[in-house]
């Protein structure tokens, strides 16, 4: 079945009202010492999701504060047994770090599964059914392999990260399929290496000249009186390549993450552009730095109008999906994973 | 009986179901085209509002209403009424007035957490820490000058020993804290003294070559002894930490672009910090030049030479405050004693 009609998605939040919620949070956050921060994380997530219209209906996040906090309180907890025993011993804190280095893909799918689980739209949640297997394997093997590989297995990498983030979510009972496959993202980090060979020719044009001006004879200051301008270029450009290769991988990938994901008949096309990331990023920053930080909300209200503006949903009938029970009934039940269902901050 | 207008998702499917909403005593009545459902107004769930957001009423079935009608949403918020910051929050949100003195509060507490809570937990921690991690961290940044500025000295071993004897005669007269004296060249630091964590003092051979008397050296050690003794340097890298996680707390839920612009201010704010830390250590200094019986004009003597050149050659240690207000008490109580 070909998907034929195009869903509405739009953002309807702006960043006034916005800043009233983040100043706000900031005050009572403050003034609470922190605890209130999982409330003001929870109005903040609630005002972005709830803005967020597909055929005009809102999405829902359902996480209650109480949950933050208890993440919050248990990485806090966490946090000052390391600081103190860092101090005491270093055998402590080292073999914190390293359970924490192990446990990191379990954490990371926790995350997930939290995520997804406190987010709906029509009265269904989102869940995520990736394994802590794959997890190690893309977040923790892929990466250390990447090192081994000088770089060469990155587009492998992302690659494999976004598939299994892709392909294992479901919406009620349907489950995302990712179809992608691994070339364009060759594409994209060769292009991404092209990029960054501009900067280091011109080191290495530099080098190769005053090498050359060495051999035929010139005094040692003057070749490298001459190298001075190309490293001061080189370096320049490398500084200002770095921003714009994240801009560019940033867009590209959240563009093969939606344009290759199928949910039952549902399509999505995602058209974010590099230069458009490049100078909101741009824009943003400058904004934020002469206004000392009062322009935040209105630079986060801003990203996301960008992404969602550039993202489109296909499909036929967005009434069909279903779920087997009554799920949301009794979402912080007595399973035993409810235990560590809480928000730990990474996702 | 008002009627009001929503959608209705049963929890099951996707499927939207609109409904004609109506309240009786306590139930709340959804009316389709083929059925009608009634709750308790009690089991049902409602968030409290976040600005223009539209609110999701849950339903005990795991189904939700939507709607736009603000007035229904108002009349189930209100029976529901249960407790939760939120609704505080949100009185504080409503109101320009009270947004913008949440603003205000929020300022006044970053700038003073910033001008004295941190300084004041660094102080605390500062005295806290164990000798050994002072000590350490000391060595470790000694051990990066050395690769960077510092050379060894080139003064003779008896002339070393003459000003660490010095100094250590002084200290019989005052309470010094527990030091390390160490000569060092440098070309790049040039005229200097600097006190690293841990007890460590630094001079260089530039400063002793630059006193035109011993009692000049002294009167710069006892300012750095006093810097030993107030821990400063610790102090000074505990608030640099310190403002840098209390502005990263604060927006600490914005990308990495935004953190960039947050680290500056605390930047900024350093050298505010030293400047108190400089007053503390001239006082010490003053005291004990005049418990030892040393002239305190030596001190401003030696601090104008040097104040002369700094402006020739740029120094990187040039936090010091304005010297002509620093040197006034030193010559003050000189002009007395005469």
């Amino acid at each position: 079945m070909k998907a034929t009609k195009n869903y509405p998605l739009e953002f309807t939040g702006h960043g006034g009202e916005y800043f009233r919620i983040w100043i706000v949070n900031i005050a009572l956050s403050l003034i609470t010492l922190g605890i209130y921060s999982a409330w003001a994380k929870v109005r903040t997530k609630r005002w972005f999701y709830s803005h967020t219209l597909l055929d005009n209906n809102p999405f829902s996040y359902l996480a209650t504060p109480m949950q933050i906090l208890k993440g919050r309180l248990i990485a806090a907890t966490f946090l000052i047994i390391y600081v103190i025993s860092s101090n005491i011993s270093p055998l402590i804190s080292g073999s914190m770090m390293l359970v924490l280095g192990i446990a990191s893909p379990w954490i990371i799918v926790m995350a997930l599964r939290f995520a997804a689980r406190q987010s709906a739209y029509r009265g269904l949640r989102l869940h995520f059914s990736g394994t802590v297997g794959e997890a190690a394997v893309v977040y923790l093997l892929l990466p250390i392999t990447t090192i081994f590989t000088l770089g060469l297995s990155l587009p492998y990498t992302a690659y494999r990260q976004v598939r299994y983030l892709a392909s294992n979510y479901s919406y009620g009972q349907t489950a995302t399929i990712y179809t992608g496959t691994m070339k364009p993202f060759w594409g994209v980090y060769l292009i991404a290496l092209a990029l960054l060979l501009i900067p280091f020719g011109i080191l290495g044009f530099g080098a190769f000249r005053a090498y050359g001006m060495i051999a035929m004879g010139i005094p040692k200051e003057l070749a490298m009186a001459s190298m001075a301008g190309f490293l001061i270029g080189g370096v320049t450009t490398l500084y200002l390549t770095i921003p714009i290769l994240t801009a560019f991988i940033q867009a590209r990938k959240a563009n093969l993450f939606y344009n290759h994901l199928e949910l039952g008949e549902i399509r999505f096309t995602s058209a974010q552009r590099a230069r458009d990331l490049i100078w909101i990023y741009l824009s943003n920053l400058v904004l934020i730095a002469l206004t000392v930080g009062l322009y935040i909300p209105f630079a986060m209200v801003r990203i996301t109008r960008y992404r969602i503006h550039r993202l489109q949903v296909y499909g036929n009938n967005l009434d069909n999906f279903v779920t087997q029970s009554s799920e949301n009934i009794n979402a912080t039940g007595s399973e035993i994973s409810d235990l560590f269902d809480m928000d730990i901050g990474i996702a | 009986m008002i009627l009001y207008q929503g959608e209705y998702f049963d929890g099951l499917s996707s499927r939207l179901q609109p409904v004609t909403i109506s309240l009786l005593e306590g139930i709340i009545q959804l009316q389709s085209d083929t059925d009608t459902i009634t709750f308790d107004l009690s089991t049902l769930k409602i968030d409290p509002s976040v600005g223009n957001a539209r609110s999701i009423i849950y339903l005990p079935n795991g189904g939700e209403i939507h709607t736009t009608d603000h007035q229904l949403l108002k009349l189930i918020e209100q029976s529901l009424r249960h407790k939760s910051p939120e609704y505080f929050a949100r009185h504080l949100e409503n109101k320009l007035l009270y947004a913008t003195s949440a603003l205000v509060i929020t300022i006044a507490i970053v700038a003073s957490g910033l001008v004295w809570g941190v300084p004041f937990i660094a102080k605390v921690s500062a005295m806290a820490l164990s000798v050994s991690t002072e000590r350490s961290l000391g060595e470790d940044t000694l051990s990066t000058m050395e690769k960077i500025y510092l050379s060894p000295t080139l003064l003779s071993s008896n002339r070393t020993q003459e000003i660490t004897n010095q100094l250590e005669h002084f200290c019989t007269a005052t309470e010094c804290p527990s030091y390390r004296l160490l000569f060092r060249n440098s070309e790049t630091i040039g005229a200097n003294a600097f006190a690293l964590p841990g007890n460590t003092i630094v001079i260089t051979d530039q400063l002793i070559q630059k006193a035109h008397h011993d009692n000049e050296i002294i009167a710069v050690l006892a300012h750095e002894l006093g810097h030993v003794r107030g821990r400063h340097t610790l102090r000074m890298v505990l608030q640099g930490m310190g403002s840098g996680v209390l502005l990263v707390m604060i927006t600490g839920d914005i990308s990495n672009f935004s953190d960039l612009a947050a680290g500056i201010p605390a930047l900024l704010l350093q050298q505010g910090y030293s400047r108190d830390m400089e007053k503390e250590a001239d006082a010490f200094a003053l005291t004990s030049l005049h418990k030892a019986h040393i002239p305190p004009h030596y001190f401003a003597d030696i601090l104008n030479r040097i104040d002369k050149d700094a402006n020739e050659s740029l120094s990187i240690f040039s936090s010091h405050p304005d010297t002509l207000t620093r040197i006034k008490p030193f010559i003050k109580e000189d002009d007395s004693q005469h």
